[in-house]
């Protein structure tokens, strides 16, 4: 079901811009909260036409054929009477036909319902904006990626489950080779806690769209969600109430280890008390912003509300190689400069390979080259291990699961 | 003799590994973007205090 104008009957949609719901047709603009509530009519009648159409009997032969299974089910768009197709945790979808948001009332009853929402801020091509400054400005780029246009942008509401609790802990901290220990009796409260309850989505992708500020969330309002996709949360309780503990005792103990000063220190022994009760289901913003290339497509974020961006843009094989070779060429000629010509300069006066040997009775060509090794394992160590983590960073935002969660909805827009 | 060679081809290490980290950098500066927040704003009145009972905050 979709909000229609009540000048010209168009659907309407929420725009981030107004803070409201715009007409797609006239162009009208209304506050939401002054428009009639119409859902309750949808949680209170269950026989309203939201019931979806049985498919198991169409798609018996198709089964016969691929051998998969549909998690989809076939709701009718209120606008135009087109078929839409809705995954089993989606609660907004647009039609293909018209383009209207659709509504799955269902899948929202008063058991279900998010208690608030964050709405969106941050508008389309904003989003898009802040992905071209700040990432399709990197360097190294394969040619071509800075002029691309994203093929997919989608605004999805995600859910997530908020928890209050308190938690205390007395920890040994031990300093380094000293072995020098404190202990610290520490304690605290958590409010407004965020916990991604969405399994179809990567939990480190989402935890980088972070922080949130809970405290703008309004009243759920089914008005938030036109122009937008969504899903409803579909995790058990436990699952869910274990990762809130995790994230918990993680944000505590960085606190606690700041204590002793000393980046060295480490805890020893940990009896934390943890008390987390969850407190409210709500539904944030983010922007997902496809740029899909002839090796993979990367699959961006960027806060709805913040407009914080996160990603890694691929780079050029070519340049990275072509640039490492030029700098170890200049750097290897600055050294070599300096070794023959300043430290020992009496190695370009070896003429035969046999006298080579007196210079080595010195011991300095000894000393120089063992450093120069030691040196070398540890800068080829550090540098190995920073381009590990960015490979990591780059495969993150390849996901395929990332890509799929925004991908696999209906409607093509853009 | 073979001191030299292992000397330059430590020095070519070297060299070859300043400049990946250089590159590196640049990668992580320039095309990464968004990392682990450290906003803990959820977690209110931190208190800690160490066995000689000297508050550290």
């Amino acid at each position: 079901m979709a909000k229609s104008c009540p000048g010209c009957g168009a659907p309407m949609e929420y725009d981030p811009g107004f803070d409201s719901l715009v007409c797609t047709s006239c162009g009208n603009i209304i506050d939401p909260k002054t428009l009639p509530d119409a859902d309750s009519f949808y949680y209170e009648n269950d026989d309203a036409d939201e019931k979806p159409t049985d498919i198991a009997d169409t798609l018996s032969e198709f089964e016969e054929l691929t051998g998969e299974m549909y998690d989809r089910n076939v709701y009718k768009c209120s606008q135009c009477g087109g078929e839409v197709l809705v995954s089993g945790t989606e609660i907004s979808t647009r039609c293909i036909y018209c383009g209207s948001t659709s509504v799955v009332f269902s899948r929202i009853s008063k058991e279900n319902r998010p208690d608030k929402i964050v709405p969106f801020s941050i508008t389309k091509e904003e989003a898009i904006e802040t992905v071209k400054k700040n990432i399709l400005s990197g360097a190294f780029m394969p040619r071509g990626f800075k002029k691309i246009d994203p093929e997919l942008v989608r605004g999805i509401y995600i859910p997530y489950f908020t928890y209050d609790g308190v938690i205390s802990d007395t920890q040994q901290h031990v300093i380094g080779v000293t072995e020098k220990s404190y202990v610290f009796d520490g304690s605290a409260e958590f409010e407004n806690l965020l916990v991604e309850c969405c399994t179809a989505l990567d939990d480190r992708s989402t935890a980088l769209l972070e922080p949130y500020n809970v405290k703008a969330a309004v009243d759920f309002d089914t008005s938030y969600l036109m122009g937008f996709y969504s899903n409803i949360q579909d995790v058990t309780p436990r699952k869910a109430q274990g990762t809130a503990e995790l994230k918990a005792k993680t944000i505590f103990n960085s606190q606690m280890r700041m204590l002793s000063k000393n980046s060295t220190a480490r805890a020893v022994s940990s009896h934390p008390k943890l008390e987390l009760e969850r407190t409210g289901y709500i539904l944030l913003p983010a922007w997902f912003v496809t740029i899909s290339t002839k090796d993979a497509p990367y699959t961006f974020l960027v806060n709805g509300q913040s407009g914080r961006c996160t990603g890694t843009a691929p780079w050029s094989k070519v340049k990275v190689f072509g640039t490492i070779a030029a700098a170890t060429a200049v750097l290897w000629t600055l050294l070599f400069t300096l070794l023959t010509k300043v430290a020992f300069p009496h190695i370009n006066r070896i003429t035969d390979i046999e006298k080579a040997d007196y210079i080595i009775i010195g011991g300095g060509p000894q000393i120089v080259a063992g450093i120069i090794a030691v040196v070398a394992g540890i800068i080829l160590t550090i540098a190995i291990r920073k381009l590990l983590r960015l490979f990591r960073k780059l495969k993150r935002t390849g996901s395929v699961t990332t890509l799929i969660f925004a991908k696999r909805r209906q409607g093509g827009v853009k | 003799m073979i001191l030299i060679v292992v000397g330059y081809a430590a020095a070519i290490i070297a060299c070859a590994g300043l400049a990946l980290l250089f590159v590196a950098n640049i990668l992580r500066m320039s095309n990464s973007y968004g990392s682990e927040s450290e906003d803990h704003s959820c977690m209110k009145r931190f208190k800690c205090m160490d066995v000689d009972q000297r508050p550290r905050l």
